[in-house]
């Protein structure tokens, strides 16, 4: 019994004894409130060990504008979907909660790593990361689970016990990030630990890097069109290059550029494009980083004006494609006959990652004689499609004849039956 | 064959010149029984000889006794004649061609030499057609040959660099022309000397109307010049003479063999000549040829 100075008993008369027992009636209320709410002591001590995690291969589905095809890996992330922040939907199954308001579902995602561990997932040597929490559900059916795939390259590129500055560390979709992932759903408890069985998906592996480019690029005379023919270091050569995507630039000629009058001439660092001076009329504001030219093409008056070589391209400027890991040839179109193009190429692998763009080389497309264009200049009559049969008089006897002989084959072997 | 041939019993029934022994035994009885013992002789004989044959021929029969001849002492042993292989043959219908050989249209032809427009561009290169023709022979004719309709199918093609209409210097895009020339022709095949002198050449002849597709572009585009496509189909005539080589008679039984397998009765490796005119008798391109070809034939 509580001592409490209203419940004492100098309190006068019924008033006093109404009271106390207003006092106790609202405290053994108050009581019997809590022993409601509270768990009982069985409920205090379960937990979800017994909780099963499961996923179907066909639970997990990415959230793309443009589907890929089975031949494109669909359950990897590229560095599109990392742009695009593609996301990725988990639906998994979990049975056997005991206490689902206990902790919560938990996405961890690592590489060559087992994220059940502890140690993998707190402290400064984890190497696991967070990327999704939902309740613990309270029956089979669940709502997906949203992970971002740029979530997941920020966590691969820094990992959970990475310092802050790691941590911080932006990760612009360009990092030659490749990695096998493995994604563990588990249910965690207050205390971060795991509860039950998890699921794992290890079908999804993260490729932000596009092939190295071809080299050795050589650009033919086409009529509105440059023929593109290339060779790969066969050192360099990948197995994932799945096709070749060709970038057209208006070409300019550095040589005449750095001779621009009453300008001086800019010098850049490291081979790429430098900023050029104040360079004279002449000038377009094109450098030459030393040893640049060399880098930039094989042809030292070959150069474009916006394309960086070394770079990954614009998708802007793209102006034909080639298929297949084996192909050395190509038609960059269409094209202006006349003006002068600095074409480079970059490879691309088969989840779409472009690589950076190869060397360039210029050429100007002209008009062509093909053989038709020949024939019919020089006075021919043929032509004009395959149903056009020349002469209608000649192609009626033809037919006459055809018909005549069919029939008489059918007529014999009438005969015959 | 008969077991008891006529000669066997006339034979058997001429009288038998007594021996000294006969004499001696004297009488019928002797007599009687030396001319049972000479007829179960050549009896036994003529068996003998008819079972032989019987094994040689798988078609002979007991009854065909122009082809036989009696076996009895004293008579000559006559081998009997065998069967000509030929009979054992199947049927035959079909005759099918592989054909190769080089190709190149007439399209100059139509220019009368002023301008060349084909040799411009592609040049002195030979180019090759490969093709195929089946032949029904519906007709037989004994002792000379056979006569029917067949069709056949070729494609060949020409590519070479564009010039640069300015320079004419090579450019670096490509310009082709494919032609798919097809005919239907009467074919008269004389195989007597090889079927009945056992000569292994067949000369032929064909003559027909010819039909033929074309196209000239690059990478599955179509060139075009004024509005017009280039392609286009021609019809025309062909005419073909040539001279087949009949591998049988260098392994009979292997040809026999094969037959039975296969159903081929006959292989050949040929050589042919061909004039084709196929420009729509003078309003298209002229993608005829006169040329040669070589290849293979069955005939089922």
């Amino acid at each position: 019994m509580l001592s409490l100075p209203l419940l004492s008993k100098k309190a006068p008369g019924r008033v006093a004894a109404a009271l106390r027992r207003a006092a106790l009636q609202g405290l053994g209320g108050a009581l019997g409130a809590l022993v409601l709410v509270a768990p009982t002591p069985a409920e205090a001590q379960s937990t979800n060990a017994n909780a099963k995690v499961e996923l179907q291969k066909t639970a997990v589905r990415f959230d793309r504008e443009v589907e890929r095809d089975d031949a494109q890996f669909p359950f990897w992330i590229s560095r599109q979907d990392c742009l695009d922040e593609t996301k990725i939907f988990f639906s998994p199954k979990v049975t056997g909660v005991q206490n689902a308001q206990r902790g919560s579902l938990e996405v961890w995602v690592g590489s060559n790593v087992d994220c059940t561990d502890v140690n993998q997932r707190t402290g400064t040597n984890a190497r696991c990361s967070k990327v999704a929490e939902d309740r613990v559900p309270t029956d089979a059916t669940l709502q997906p689970i949203e992970v971002s795939s740029r979530d997941v390259a920020r966590a691969i590129n820094a990992p959970l016990g990475t310092d802050a500055e790691g941590r911080g560390r932006l990760v612009d979709c360009d990092a030659e990030l490749e990695a096998n992932l493995t994604f563990y759903l588990m249910i965690v408890d207050p205390g971060g630990n795991m509860e039950g069985t998890p699921a794992k998906w290890e079908d999804t592996q993260i490729d932000l890097v596009g092939p190295p480019p071809p080299n050795e690029i050589e650009a033919g005379i086409g009529e509105n069109k440059l023929i593109l023919e290339w060779e790969v270091d066969e050192s360099d050569e990948r197995q994932d290059t799945d096709s070749w995507n060709f970038y057209c630039d208006i070409a300019t000629n550095p040589e005449e550029t750095m001779q621009g009058e009453g300008g001086s001439i800019g010098v850049g660092v490291g081979g790429t494009l430098g900023v050029a001076g104040a360079a004279g009329a002449a000038g377009s504001g094109v450098g030459i980083g030393e040893g640049g030219a060399a880098s930039i093409s094989d042809d030292p008056t070959c150069a474009p004006t916006t394309l960086v070589v070394g770079k990954v391209p614009s998708g802007d400027m793209r102006c034909g494609s080639a298929q297949g890991l084996a192909t050395r040839n190509g038609r960059a179109q269409p094209l202006e006959n006349f003006q002068r193009y600095a074409v480079g190429i970059s490879a691309v692998d088969k989840v779409g990652n472009p690589g950076v763009l190869s060397k360039v080389a210029c050429e100007t497309p002209e008009p062509v004689t093909t053989f038709f264009e020949a024939y019919h200049d020089a006075g021919g009559e043929g032509g004009g499609g395959f149903c056009n049969l020349g002469g209608a008089p000649a192609s009626g006897a033809f037919s006459t004849v055809l018909a005549a002989s069919a029939a008489w084959l059918v007529r014999r072997r009438r005969k015959r039956a | 064959m008969s077991l008891f041939s006529d000669d066997a019993l006339a034979a058997s029934r001429r009288p038998v010149r007594a021996s000294a022994l006969g004499s001696f035994a004297g009488g019928a009885l002797v007599r009687r029984s030396l001319a049972a013992l000479a007829f179960a002789a050549s009896s036994l004989i003529a068996f003998g000889a008819g079972a032989q044959e019987a094994t040689s021929s798988s078609s002979s029969e007991i009854g065909e006794s122009d082809e036989t001849r009696s076996y009895a002492v004293g008579v000559d042993i006559h081998r009997p004649k065998r069967k000509d292989p030929s009979e054992y043959r199947s049927d035959q219908y079909v005759a099918v061609e592989l054909r190769f050989g080089p190709y190149k249209p007439n399209v100059d032809d139509d220019f009368s030499g002023a301008t060349k427009p084909y040799e411009d561009i592609f040049g002195d290169d030979t180019r090759y057609q490969i093709g195929i023709e089946v032949d029904w022979q519906a007709l037989r004719i004994p002792h000379f040959g056979s006569l029917g309709p067949g069709i056949g199918y070729g494609y060949t093609r020409s590519t070479a660099k564009a010039p640069i209409t300015s320079t004419g210097e090579p450019s670096a895009e490509d310009t082709s022309l494919w032609i798919m020339p097809m005919y239907a022709v009467a074919v008269l095949r004389v195989d007597v000397l090889a079927r009945d002198f056992r000569i292994p050449l067949v000369p032929y002849a064909k003559g027909g109307l010819a039909y033929a597709l074309w196209h000239s572009g690059s990478e599955g585009d179509t060139d075009e010049a004024d509005g017009v496509e280039g392609e286009g189909s021609e019809t025309g005539y062909h005419l073909a003479a040539g001279l087949m080589f009949q591998f049988n008679v260098l392994h009979e039984q292997g040809a026999l063999d094969m037959d039975n397998s296969t159903g081929i009765n006959a292989a050949y490796a040929f050589g042919e000549y061909f004039v084709s005119d196929v420009n729509s008798f003078g309003t298209g391109m002229q993608v005829g040829a006169n040329s040669w070809v070589v290849g293979i034939a069955f005939e089922y």
